[in-house]
């Protein structure tokens, strides 16, 4: 098991080729695209849309 | 591949940490925000007569927007279940990236922590200098306070994260980030935060506002626990074994 764990991020990339560090950081920035679209877009319909919970979590609003 | 594994999970999370919170949030925060917006008053119009909540709800704004009642209620629920998404691929992204080396599962209060923690980076935190604000509310500019928002977040998130971490002689170091934000200082509002003509509905709206900060800090509190777990959960019982599986098959 200790063998396994250990040896698991390298064969992560040996396999799919993408590190685990860049699989993690991308879904990191796909999460935190979304965040940006609900909390800070400043389209106006977007805004709209979001009102209540940009209100709702305290992002900053108006 | 980790990176859909992740997503995938994140849109199952999300979708019902978001449905959940959108049903605390009509029950309890929807209610103060209605309220509020009767007072509101035209931004266009400065000094202008005070209107009814519909009317001044779709004078302030310049495009499209949800009508009162089920369809901004819908657009509430799919924004609540993006924000929710948003989180939890955040939330699995750090999980996956800290956790997954380790030789062991999440445990409940480990998951419930993670959750707690992502309260205190993004609502407490930045809460703290910039209060939650109900409509008609008089604020610092909006650029100055995202700007702030987003610093107060970051710094609050790297605070926490080597708190929790790092070697006890690097943890005064996580202190220092917690308390960037507010040496810096939240941009701050001169003057009245309500400037209603009529000194009664200036009464109605601090005491609708205090309401407000309570009940949406218990409702975000209860969402970060909620996604926290579920988070946890999910990484547990199917991302971990999943991607270990991946790596060595039977």
């Amino acid at each position: 098991m200790t063998v396994q764990v250990s040896t698991q991020a390298a064969t992560t990339q040996a396999k799919s080729g993408v590190s685990v560090l860049a699989q993690n950081l991308a879904a990191l920035a796909f999460g935190l695209v979304i965040l940006f679209a609900v909390g800070f877009a400043p389209l106006e319909a977007a805004h709209n849309a979001a009102h209540d919970v940009r209100h709702s979590m305290a992002f900053p609003c108006h | 591949m980790i990176f859909t594994r992740i997503v995938y999970s994140a849109v199952l999370i999300g979708m019902v940490a978001g449905l959940l919170l959108s049903l605390m949030q009509i029950i309890s925060v929807d209610p103060i925000i209605l309220q509020a917006e009767v007072y509101e008053i035209s931004e266009s119009e400065p000094g202008s007569a005070v209107t009814t909540g519909q009317e001044s709800h779709d004078q302030d704004i310049d495009g499209w927007a949800p009508t009162d009642g089920a369809e901004r209620s819908f657009y509430s629920v799919l924004s609540n279940m993006s924000a929710g998404i948003g989180f939890a691929a955040v939330l699995l992204a750090l999980m996956s990236q800290f956790w997954l080396p380790k030789q062991r599962v999440l445990s409940t209060q480990q998951s419930l922590l993670w959750g707690i923690a992502g309260f205190a980076a993004i609502y407490l935190a930045p809460g703290i200098g910039l209060p939650p604000e109900i409509p008609g509310i008089q604020a610092a500019a909006l650029e100055n306070r995202q700007i702030w928002w987003l610093l107060t977040v970051v710094c609050a998130s790297f605070g926490i994260g080597i708190l929790a971490w790092a070697q006890i002689r690097l943890k005064a170091i996580g202190l220092v980030f917690l308390a960037i934000p507010y040496l810096v200082g939240a941009p701050s509002q001169q003057g009245p935060e309500f400037v209603h003509p009529d000194p009664a509905a200036v009464e109605v709206l601090i005491e609708l506002h205090q309401r407000f900060i309570i009940t949406s800090g218990i409702v975000n509190l209860l969402f970060w626990m909620v996604l926290g777990l579920a988070c946890g959960a999910v990484f547990n019982r199917w991302f971990r074994p999943a991607v270990l599986a991946d790596e060595h098959p039977a």
